[in-house]
């Protein structure tokens, strides 16, 4: 087989040109009036972003802010679903806001495609990744994934009081995403440190940003090197050599695409898991009729999904326009919160309780439109999986500690610290 | 007068809110003093402060016990009575409504136009009625009673208006027949049951997916596995001609009201 040339020294270059974008003035610090200066990474909006956003969709229902050179967050399902609808006025080339544009020129492809890319392009890479994220294919994960969330239980024996964010719901997305694309299992700990580099540190200064942002792109290209030496069925061989109209991938789209998978995969479902039993810790009544009614899960796990829907996305602006009663410019970022679409007492009856048994529930927690997530089915077995075998083996349990828990902040969000009494 | 030898505090509390209903009936919330219900009841002042902190609680606390002791009865009369003709016996009563409690509801809805302590009780004790009805609203959606589709807070904004309504426009003010009252909230009713209700029509039943808007969520082929499946991109497909077997109208309603993308039709044929 003649060598795979694509992943050279030359690539890195190339893609350092690439970063050429604008960058905006660090603004940090608490929040005046979040109508006008609004942030999603203050420590007040990741501890319980629930009443800021009901708030605004009553008296600002698109909320503006200066940070971030200019973003807008609209907090009514009606604005949010028109948004993630419309591709003609939204960019997706850049899905998570910072203080960094980048260019135009990236568009249609950006930098992680298939999410930030837009049609026609989108459709074609999408396309690529559909059929391994089938309901169908992730259930052929499920047994392990069964017998790795077993083995995290008995790795509890002893403890009265477990960490259920740290020592079990952020491993359950790690292997199972590091099993697909053919990552060592080992190298967990590190994929932490991609998640909260790229999500997280949204404010740090630009060059650092740059730096830790290199470091994961480093790893992939080791990963890269060692799947062109070593071919196997997995999703890295896969993206190396697929094809898309009549040749293979470009680099910068091999390894962009590896980037999402991971991280889109990991801390998302980590904060669904954790979401969902940090509710059911402090809910006792909806822990015991989840225990007598077990069928009830996949309709309870809709409702977390709801209401603590762990995703936001990000949108740029095109071109200067009047939107629903607000001036954008171009370049303008759109916080789109799907968490706050879906709080809306508009679209939703008792938006803001979590009601395990409703029946009809239209969240729009994997998003709306081109973009819905294309592992929603793998993260619903996730989640499933992970609450299934949490509830058969934990009978009863409670926050041990409702004041240590801690949150992440930035677009997903969900339980990074989360002790529970087990017993 | 000092406490009734003999009587419990709850009996007194109990005499208490009956006398104030039937002053507050009498004389209005604005006509009525404190010390009238105390003596009506046959307690002291005192006495009355020592169970109810001011008119307002006395008036929204009489409301609450008679809206309560309704209830009681036509539950009493007939517990395993379905959702819908709990709501049909209480709807079949509104037009003949008289007596104290309307009228406190009357008076209480006028004072808390011009009084904050006692908007601030009702706000709390409408929210009381409307949570109770939605509740009942969302057991008869369980139960398939009622459309999964309706919103139980409309449908019980629209019973309090009801309800309300009864209580200000009077048999006096105007009047209806029994009969044809009935027959109209009967006719109401059948239309709140679950859309393709009657399995004789089943087979006319069909699903039918709008392939330009379905993006694959697959909620259609999680909760009716029988009526959609997916193709290899993990986009839903319709089961064979879509055609609706007896008895799957509700995973067929389910998969249509929980699309993200409404993306799935119902339709008859």
């Amino acid at each position: 087989m003649a060598a795979d040339d694509r992943f050279t020294e030359d690539f890195r270059e190339a893609r350092e040109d690439e970063l050429l974008g604008t960058i905006a003035e660090v603004v940090t610090g608490p929040v005046a009036d979040w109508a006008t200066d609004f942030s999603h990474v203050e420590p007040e909006w990741a501890a319980d972003p629930y009443p800021i956003q009901d708030d605004l969709r009553q008296r600002c229902p698109i909320a503006h802010t200066g940070r971030f050179g200019g973003a807008w967050l609209p907090t009514r399902y009606e604005d949010v679903a028109a948004i993630a609808y419309d591709t003609e006025r939204f960019s997706s080339r850049s899905i998570i806001l910072s203080n960094f544009r980048p260019p135009r020129e990236l568009a249609p492809i950006g930098g992680s495609p298939p999410i930030s890319s837009d049609p026609p392009f989108h459709h074609d890479a999408r396309k690529l990744l559909l059929p391994a994220f089938t309901k169908a294919a992730v259930q052929r994960q499920e047994p392990a994934t069964r017998a790795f969330c077993h083995s995290l239980i008995d790795g509890f024996a002893g403890q009265e009081v477990v960490d259920a964010a740290a020592d079990y719901a952020q491993h359950i997305p790690m292997r199972v995403i590091s099993d697909m694309l053919g990552f060592p299992p080992e190298d967990g700990p590190q994929f932490r440190v991609f998640v909260e580099d790229l999500l997280e540190g949204i404010n740090l200064p630009p060059d650092e940003r740059i730096e830790r942002v290199s470091r994961l792109f480093d790893y992939l290209l080791v990963q890269v090197h060692d799947h062109i030496d070593n071919p196997r069925d997995d999703l890295t061989t896969y993206l190396l050599n697929v094809e898309l109209y009549g040749q293979k991938l470009g680099p910068d789209h091999v390894v962009g695409t590896m980037a999402l998978l991971l991280i889109a995969g990991i801390d998302t479902t980590w904060s669904a898991i954790g979401s969902s039993l940090w509710h059911l810790a402090k809910t006792p009544a909806d822990r015991e009729r989840l225990a007598a009614e077990p069928a009830l899960l996949p309709t309870a796990m809709e409702e977390f999904l709801r209401a603590f829907a762990p995703v936001t996305m990000a949108r740029l602006v095109k071109e200067d326009m009047r939107w629903h009663g607000v001036d954008m410019k171009a370049d303008d970022w759109i916080l789109l919160s799907f968490p706050a679409a879906n709080r809306d007492p508009a679209q939703f009856d008792r938006a803001g309780d979590v009601v395990i048994d409703r029946a009809v529930n239209r969240h729009a927690a994997f998003g709306l439109g081109i973009h819905r997530c294309v592992g929603s089915h793998l993260a619903r077995m996730e989640l499933r999986v992970a609450l299934e075998v949490w509830l058969e083996r934990i009978g009863e349990f409670t926050l041990a500690d409702p004041a240590a828990v801690t949150w992440s902040a930035g677009q997903i969000r969900g339980p990074r610290s989360l002790p529970i009494r087990i017993r | 007068m000092g406490r009734i030898a003999g009587v419990t505090a709850a009996e007194t509390r109990q005499r208490l809110l009956r006398a104030a209903a039937d002053v507050f009936a009498e004389r209005g919330y604005d006509g009525t003093r404190v010390a009238d219900i105390a003596a009506a009841a046959g307690v002291s002042n005192g006495a009355l402060y020592a169970h109810f902190a001011s008119k307002a609680e006395l008036l929204v606390d009489a409301l609450r016990t008679h809206g309560r002791r309704l209830l009681a009865d036509v539950f009493a009369a007939d517990p395993d009575r379905s959702v819908t003709d709990l709501l049909l016996v209480i709807g079949r009563w509104l037009p003949r409504r008289r007596g104290a409690p309307g009228y406190l509801i009357v008076e209480a809805l006028v004072a808390a136009r011009r009084d904050e302590e006692v908007a601030r009780p009702m706000r709390d004790y409408v929210g009381e009625r409307a949570d109770w009805i939605a509740e009942l609203v969302r057991a008869a959606q369980g139960g398939g009673e009622l459309d999964p589709a309706l919103s139980p807070n409309a449908l019980a904004h629209f019973c309090l208006l009801l309800a309300m309504g009864s209580a200000l426009v009077t048999p006096d003010l105007h009047a209806v027949g029994d009969e044809e009252w009935n027959a109209l909230l009967t006719r109401l009713m059948s239309a709140l049951r679950p859309r393709r209700h009657h399995a004789d029509r089943s087979d006319a039943v069909k699903v039918r997916i709008d392939h330009e808007r379905c993006q694959g969520h697959g909620r259609c082929y999680d909760l009716a596995p029988s009526l959609f499946g997916d193709d290899d991109e993990g986009y839903g497909t319709v089961l064979g001609d879509g055609a609706v077997p007896p008895g799957q109208e509700r995973d067929a309603r389910l998969a249509e009201l929980n699309c993200p993308e409404r993306a799935i039709d119902v339709e008859e044929a």
